[in-house]
């Protein structure tokens, strides 16, 4: 990648990380803090996919053309991540679908205080 | 063949996982986790002698030569806690058909076999694998189905307890993530062996000191050390007792297995020791002393036995940050015997749940007349868990005391005599409680026995431990001197 850009690509990771980590923490809504989970691991996967990137690379393509690649192994490894993270997505919403049946609520101060009373 | 055993502990469990989904039929799902869980006890058994006779046990998926392919690597260290998750699983799947049966209705028992066969596969082969990315991918599978697991039963306060695990579970493999990638941006590769190779020239730049404080604040989360403990009482407390078991004697110690691979194995403990030693030390002494503190407090035995863990942790957390061949080696010896004393403890209370119907201090009044068998096994996990001679925690502390004075550290001593004062307090509660009069008139039977020898084989496992501590000890110190003899 272009050198004078890396220090703005990481700029942007740190900033949609803290913002991640600072909705999960602080919201009181059970979707928000899914949405500010996925947003902290897309920052890691922005981390994993810029550092392959390579200037003037192609993919990895076997020809004469080309002679400059940029690193396939991320792109990988990122895919399995996404994987993963769908995974837990959907477990967390059937999760809160089942809280919001059984408490009738998706803020987190008013199911705790529905399992204390219980 | 034997030269397969290293995928195989990993990859049957995998397999039987949708088998569950297919099959449907509770009885024999009973019958085919027995028989998994036999092979790996016995599969793990012979990695650990062949590792620790004949030398580190490789394997290479697809015939691909690392750092190419990924490999998996099998030295003593992992060998030692892949046996003892297998001994978990053996006896937790020997426990659940019983105790599932008074918990779960019958067609939500078949995806919880497959849940647990994730689990166990994906706990495997985070401990087997010597790829980086793996270990975060087996991570994450297994702790989905543990998310599942926490909230089988499905009432209200098991799935949130089960949200919060999810959610703060999710945050640590996230810092787990970054940590890898900033290893793998460093250095270009993805095998651990390698890695330690390659890294020596480049630990004392800030991006390696970076991966290592993401990787160790991701393992602490999941691991539940003092200041990021949360999740825990909560997933230990609601998760059905066989779950509670198996949480306790795996998921955390997997994470400090992790820590002490990544500390010793991939950083070389020394590079960054000055600052990241003492933390450990301040953050596990801080386990010990909040943890215990606040198990005295408990009425509710299972959040007793939760928070007892968090201290308990602490004292492995403790032996890592002594930076000693000697500490480490304590913290393994604290990590296997905490284990399986915890997950025995957690099985007894779960026999109390499944007669009595709850387990605070309430119900243990008078349980020795009714279930005498279940509660000598109470009696026999909480001194163990204080320490008594003859009992394996005596082994962890007797060892991890002199590991503390050897490296001089005399506030470490007073810290463990302290948590060991407490726990003396929390355990006398329930021993007291245990043996008391009864004052119920309600007259219930002892345990079913396959609950009843699954507790057992762990106690048997415990006090053989305590009296014969040897093999444990030898495999422990010669794993602390090898990782000491890389630095």
């Amino acid at each position: 990648m272009d050198a004078s850009l890396q220090p703005y690509i990481h700029l942007l990771i740190t900033t949609l990380f803290v913002i991640g980590l600072y909705i999960t923490i602080a919201y009181d809504n059970l979707i928000k803090k899914v949405v500010g989970v996925g947003i902290m691991q897309t920052s890691v996967f922005i981390f994993y996919i810029s550092a392959s990137a390579v200037v003037g690379g192609s993919a990895p393509l076997l020809s004469a053309d080309y002679d400059v690649y940029a690193n396939p192994l991320p792109h990988v490894l990122i895919l399995t991540a996404i994987v993963v993270n769908v995974s837990i997505t959907a477990v967390a919403l059937t999760l809160i679908v089942k809280i919001k049946k059984s408490c009738g609520s998706l803020s987190e101060n008013t199911i705790s205080k529905y399992s204390t009373l219980s | 063949m034997l030269r397969h055993i290293p995928v195989l502990v990993v990859a049957l469990p995998l397999l039987c996982a949708p088998l569950c989904l297919l099959l449907r039929n509770n009885k024999f799902l009973h019958i085919l986790s027995l028989l998994v869980g036999t092979f790996s006890v016995i599969a793990c058994a012979w990695m650990l002698i062949y590792a620790s006779t004949t030398g580190d046990l490789s394997y290479y998926l697809g015939g691909w030569i690392p750092p190419f392919g990924i490999a998996y690597k099998i030295d003593v260290l992992s060998a030692l806690i892949a046996f003892l998750l297998s001994i978990i699983f053996l006896f937790v799947f020997l426990y659940i058909p019983r105790s599932f049966a008074a918990e779960l209705a019958d067609r939500h028992r078949y995806p919880i076999y497959s849940a647990l066969f994730i689990s166990q596969s994906g706990y495997t082969g985070a401990v087997v694998t010597d790829d980086l990315f793996n270990i975060y991918v087996f991570l994450e599978m297994a702790s989905l189905a543990g998310y599942a697991l926490t909230a089988a039963k499905g009432k209200p306060n098991d799935l949130i307890a089960a949200y919060q695990y999810l959610i703060l579970g999710t945050v640590g493999a996230i810092f787990l993530l970054l940590g890898i990638g900033y290893l793998y941006v460093l250095s270009g590769t993805l095998n651990l062996s390698d890695l330690s190779l390659r890294l020596s020239t480049l630990l004392d730049t800030p991006a390696g000191l970076a991966a290592l404080v993401f990787i160790i604040i991701g393992l602490l989360l999941k691991s539940a050390v003092f200041p990021l403990h949360f999740w825990l009482p909560r997933v230990y407390t609601y998760a059905p007792s066989a779950i509670s078991a198996l949480f306790s004697g795996i998921s955390s110690k997997v994470a400090l297995y992790l820590l002490i691979r990544f500390y010793f194995d991939t950083f070389g403990g020394s590079a960054f020791s000055d600052h990241i030693d003492t933390i450990l030390l301040i953050l596990g002494s801080l386990s010990i002393l909040f943890g215990s503190f606040v198990a005295c407090r408990q009425k509710h035995i299972k959040k007793m036995m939760a928070y007892s863990s968090i201290g308990q942790l602490g004292y492995i957390i403790v032996g890592v940050g002594l930076l000693s061949s000697a500490g480490v080696s304590a913290a393994l010896i604290n990590l296997f015997n905490h284990a399986i004393i915890k997950c025995m403890l957690f099985l007894a209370l779960g026999c109390v749940v499944y007669r009595m119907g709850n387990c605070t201090l309430l119900e243990l009044r008078g349980l020795s007349k009714q279930m005498p068998w279940t509660a000598a096994a109470l009696v026999i996990g909480g001194l163990s868990l204080i320490g008594m001679p003859l009992t394996s925690g005596f082994i962890s502390k007797w060892y991890l005391i002199t590991a503390a004075l050897q490296a001089n550290v005399w506030l470490i001593v007073i810290v463990v005599l302290t948590g060991s004062l407490l726990s003396l307090i929390y355990v006398w509660q329930l021993i007291a409680a245990t043996y008391s009069e009864g004052s119920k008139a309600t007259q219930v039977k002892e345990a079913p026995l396959s609950m009843t020898i699954a507790v057992y084989a762990l106690a048997a496992i415990t006090i053989y431990t305590g009296v014969q501590p040897a093999w444990l000890t030898e495999i422990c110190a010669a794993v602390g001197n090898t990782l000491w003899a890389q630095l």
